[in-house]
């Protein structure tokens, strides 16, 4: 299946929003890792240690741990994803019942970087994403650009 | 008799006129195996009744699970996420059957069976250091797996 048609498949949102795929597929690292630049590894709480997690941060999948995790390099919430001169944002989905399932990251254009699953990264609108896959933005985090 | 960890030979005892866990306390004795854990045959006894009912061998069982599982977790990011996949519960439900096939994707490629083998086996060969970092975890698994004769 065409890599397009397949990342519709998988969350329809973006058929109706623009979004353009920007590497092929890799299994290297998943959006949680993506979200803060790192292309080398996968980061999850799960309980046998298997995802990376920043060390001293509870192995949770809270949406409070995640933020947790994020602060550590830096980042404190902020209250909403509009583009903000000098600072880089970051957007934490997760589903109904508060199970983080995804990170976004902003880029300067004001769009939005994300690593789909094991799938390709694509840039794309925050809505596009939004769905039965990763449910909706439940936290917008930002930290100043170095 | 002696017992291979050897998923093509477990199949070709599952062909013998009297089934190989019968006599699984005589093949204990004599075995040279170097996984204490794999003097549990429950899990390959069970396994190995379901395929002969399904017609469907071990090697293709995992196939075919592990196929449905990648379509079905390629989009998601949670581990934990992937790991509830119905498929993947169901290797996880093969045993110690499944370890030296996933073992042997890993050296192909690298792929999330990690937490099945940690699952099955009870252990987890991967430093913190390595945690997260997935052609590491793999290599480390297999080196685990060669180690200990499961593949080889």
């Amino acid at each position: 299946m065409d890599p397009s048609q397949r990342l519709i498949k998988y969350f329809p949102s973006l058929l109706t929003s623009r979004f353009l795929i920007t590497s092929p597929e890799d299994i290297s690292y998943n959006c949680i890792a993506w979200a803060v630049g790192d292309n080398a590894r996968q980061w999850w709480p799960d309980a046998f240690g298997i995802g990376y997690w920043p060390p001293g941060i509870p192995r949770l999948e809270t949406v409070d741990a995640f933020m947790m995790a994020y602060q550590t390099l830096g980042y404190e919430v902020c209250t909403n994803g509009d583009l903000e001169e000098g600072y880089q944002k970051i957007a934490i989905f997760a589903t109904g019942n508060n199970n983080p399932t995804h990170a976004a990251r902003q880029l300067y254009s004001g769009k939005w970087t994300s690593k789909c699953g094991d799938l390709e990264d694509i840039e794309h609108e925050l809505d596009g994403l939004v769905g039965d896959s990763y449910g909706t933005v439940v936290c917008y985090m930002r930290r100043p650009i170095r | 008799m002696h017992y291979r960890w050897d998923i093509d030979y477990l199949e070709l005892l599952d062909d013998r006129a009297h089934p190989w866990w019968d006599d699984s306390e005589d093949l204990i004795e004599h075995e040279t195996l170097q996984v204490p854990m794999i003097l549990d045959v429950s899990l390959p006894k069970q396994n190995l009744a379901q395929c002969k009912a399904s017609g469907e061998s071990l090697s293709a069982r995992f196939k075919r699970l592990a196929t449905d599982w990648k379509e079905k977790a390629a989009p998601l990011s949670s581990l934990t996420s992937k790991v509830m996949v119905p498929s993947y519960q169901e290797i996880i439900g093969m045993g110690w059957a499944a370890v030296p096939l996933m073992l042997r994707e890993l050296e192909k490629e690298p792929q999330h069976w990690f937490w099945a083998l940690r699952c099955i086996t009870g252990t987890n060969p991967v430093s913190a250091e390595d945690s997260g970092r997935m052609d590491r975890m793999a290599q480390v698994w297999v080196k685990w797996g060669y180690d200990r004769g499961i593949i080889g």
